[in-house]
């Protein structure tokens, strides 16, 4: 290869990324889980709501909260729009995840 | 350049340490990709004629989304040549149509790939095989054209996050076929309601296929009968009754099932959904039924729900032998979905 082509170099464009997802932002933390209203989102997978119940029997131990149980139709899909706003009505955070 | 490319760019000495730059940054599937350059992905967006931010297609359960700019770049890498765009860019928008439900089979444990059958005049044009190994090796456009698309979602798709693939399989580097058409059977997308001369692609949430091998029948039944007990085997995923299944006949199964009267796709796929199916209670006593009591033990489960929701696919080389590739989940989740091929 010739000396000059080697010292220019090239430049490769980044495959990843997304410009919708670069917008996201995480919502802010709680600093205790005493008081608060704690959803339950379960994934619709077979005891994904009793895992969820374990998490939340777990955090009793350490905190005092109340819990709003929801769940999808779908492991696969989203959360229907209606979910969503009702947990954010309802919930000072979710506690989400899959279960199988 | 013509185009203002938003996508980062990463610098790197040369072509060759471009290639090992890719492998560090988990840009690829395993094997090497072609470096894209700022001057390759601005053909392979000539080539599709759009701008660079158009968007195609995404997940939004994951929040992103394919712009055109993304596309070319993956079909760079996979090594497409610029002309099979157009196929790229359909499979694209067919996988992001929430029918497919993209999010599911691209993360879920049960490791599918997505299945491209390409139909129409545009197959024969850009060399997209029907015929020998059409699933296997060795043809650029099949292996190309697939691996765009696994590339675009191992980067652009969060692949690197979301797979979660417990085995997955060799159709995940690339699962990309084309149809023989010239037979009395009505190709794939003229059964889904599209002209002959119309170019489709038609996406499919697909298990690795398994090789049906019948070398002595000459009687049609016989065939079917193989094939279908191939379809309703007690671990496949399909025998949750709620699923898709693809088919794909060999032209020398073809040949006895056209002998024995079998002269159209509908005839083979209603044989095919009336003998794949299984007693419950079969399943029930090996304990793969949680909640019998949802259910008729006498009845029976379906491979496919209806025979339409068999993919019926001609294609293959020489041999006597057909193929069953069964789906994923339930139609609910996931379907396959068929969408004309724009240019």
């Amino acid at each position: 290869m010739a000396q000059g082509v080697a010292d220019a170099g090239i430049v490769m464009l980044d495959p990843s990324g997304s410009p919708e997802a670069a917008l996201a932002r995480r919502a802010p933390r709680l600093d205790t889980l005493d008081g608060k209203t704690i959803g339950l989102l379960h994934n619709a997978k077979k005891n994904s709501d009793k895992v969820l119940d374990l998490v939340a029997a777990v955090l009793a131990r350490q905190y005092r909260f109340s819990v709003v149980r929801m769940g999808k139709d779908s492991a696969s899909r989203a959360a229907d729009p209606e979910i969503i706003a009702g947990l954010k009505r309802e919930c000072d955070a979710v506690i989400t995840g899959v279960g199988d | 350049m013509k185009y203002t490319f938003t996508s980062p760019q990463v610098p790197v000495p040369d072509f060759l340490s471009g290639i090992e730059k890719a492998f560090e940054l988990g840009w690829t599937d395993g094997l090497p990709v072609i470096p894209p350059t700022p001057e390759r992905v601005e053909v392979f967006l000539d080539a599709l004629g759009m701008d660079g931010d158009t968007v195609l297609g995404g997940i939004p359960e994951r929040a992103l989304l394919f712009t055109a700019e993304k596309v070319a770049i993956a079909a760079a890498m996979a090594g497409c040549r610029p002309e099979y765009m157009p196929v790229v860019a359909a499979a694209v928008r067919a996988c992001s149509d929430p029918a497919f439900g993209l999010h599911g089979p691209s993360a879920s444990t049960a490791g599918v790939a997505i299945m491209v059958i390409v139909n129409g005049p545009i197959a024969n044009e850009l060399g997209i095989v029907a015929g020998q190994n059409c699933l296997g090796t060795g043809n650029r456009a099949n292996a190309t054209i697939g691996r765009a698309l696994r590339l675009l979602l191992i980067n652009a798709g969060g692949s690197r996050i979301f797979d979660r693939s417990c085995f997955g399989h060799g159709g995940k580097f690339s699962m990309t076929l084309a149809e023989h058409e010239d037979t009395v059977w009505e190709p794939l997308h003229v059964q889904r309601g599209f002209d002959r001369d119309d170019s489709c692609v038609t996406v499919f949430a697909a298990e690795a296929p398994n090789q049906v091998i019948n070398h002595f029948t000459a009687r049609a039944e016989g065939l079917l009968e193989v094939i279908a007990d191939r379809m309703r085997a007690m671990g496949s995923i399909n025998m949750g009754g709620k699923q898709e299944m693809a088919v794909i006949i060999g032209p020398e199964h073809q040949q006895i099932l056209l002998q024995g009267g079998f002269d159209s796709k509908e005839a083979v796929q209603e044989h095919l959904f009336r003998r794949a199916r299984r007693k419950v209670r079969e399943i029930y006593e090996l304990g793969m039924i949680d909640d019998p009591s949802r259910l008729d033990l006498d009845g029976e489960i379906v491979a496919v729900p209806s025979p339409e929701h068999i993919l019926l696919v001609n294609a293959g080389g020489v041999g006597r032998f057909s193929a069953v590739v069964p789906g994923w989940s339930g139609m609910e989740t996931s379907r396959s979905v068929t969408v004309a091929i724009e240019r």
